[in-house]
């Protein structure tokens, strides 16, 4: 095969693995509300704006 | 304001920096109010971060950001969580029972309160049949598992409409502190 088509498929791979990796840390950073016993209390009054 | 308005919102310092986003809501299981927020970081490759912030840090809590005095307010995630038994899991999903043991429907979102603490005052729940409803929570109420249950007095004051809201969580409340007179 010509050089070109090697590096097509190179650049393809590593476009899959980079896009890959961001939607697996997209997952990573979405969370939900966790039941935890024990965490700390606030006792200050913030702002709600 | 529900949970998941909060999730994915930055902290941010008062000198303007973006130090990271809302990754969990942490629910203290013992109370009925949030404990703190576990984090993840800013960018496109950014992933979850070891650190947390607790609800004392918070210094303001606006529509589209959680403001920090600076970077110090954040702290090792175990300061924040505390997965003992009883803890650890997820409340989206869980089913709601009633204290007389009828299944409400499961959880999609938590309502949250701001105030002297970020206080949990409902959860949105979807029926088996029908459409979502907001479902009216005691001052305090423990946590755990995979079975969130509820006063089966809860079921009253139930409403589909979020801005009324407010007014059946005060009613529900009332009556609760009504009979422990």
């Amino acid at each position: 095969m010509d050089w070109w088509v090697w590096l097509l498929i190179v650049l393809l791979v590593v476009v899959v693995l980079v896009g890959a990796f961001a939607l697996v840390q997209a997952r990573r950073r979405a969370g939900g509300v966790i039941a935890s016993r024990g965490g700390k209390k606030g006792s200050r009054k913030v702002t709600d704006a | 304001m529900r949970a998941k308005e909060v999730a994915k919102r930055p902290v941010v310092t008062l000198h303007g920096e973006d130090i990271a986003q809302v990754r969990d809501i942490v629910y203290d299981a013992s109370g009925g109010n949030v404990a703190g927020f576990t984090l993840a970081g800013r960018g496109i490759f950014a992933g979850p971060l070891k650190t947390g912030l607790s609800w004392e840090q918070v210094h303001g809590m606006g529509p589209d950001a959680v403001i920090v005095a600076d970077e110090d307010a954040l702290h090792p995630q175990a300061d924040v969580v505390s997965k003992g038994a009883g803890g650890g899991g997820d409340v989206l999903g869980s089913r709601v029972l009633t204290d007389t043991g009828t299944d409400l429907g499961k959880v999609v979102d938590v309502i949250l309160q701001v105030g002297t603490v970020l206080d949990v005052v409902g959860y949105e729940i979807e029926p088996h049949d029908g459409k979502n409803v907001f479902l009216p929570l005691p001052d305090t109420l423990a946590v755990s598992k995979e079975n969130l249950v509820v006063p089966d007095a809860a079921q009253e004051f139930m409403t589909d409409d979020l801005a009324g809201f407010g007014a059946s969580v005060e009613a529900f409340r009332s009556r609760l502190e009504g009979e422990r007179r």
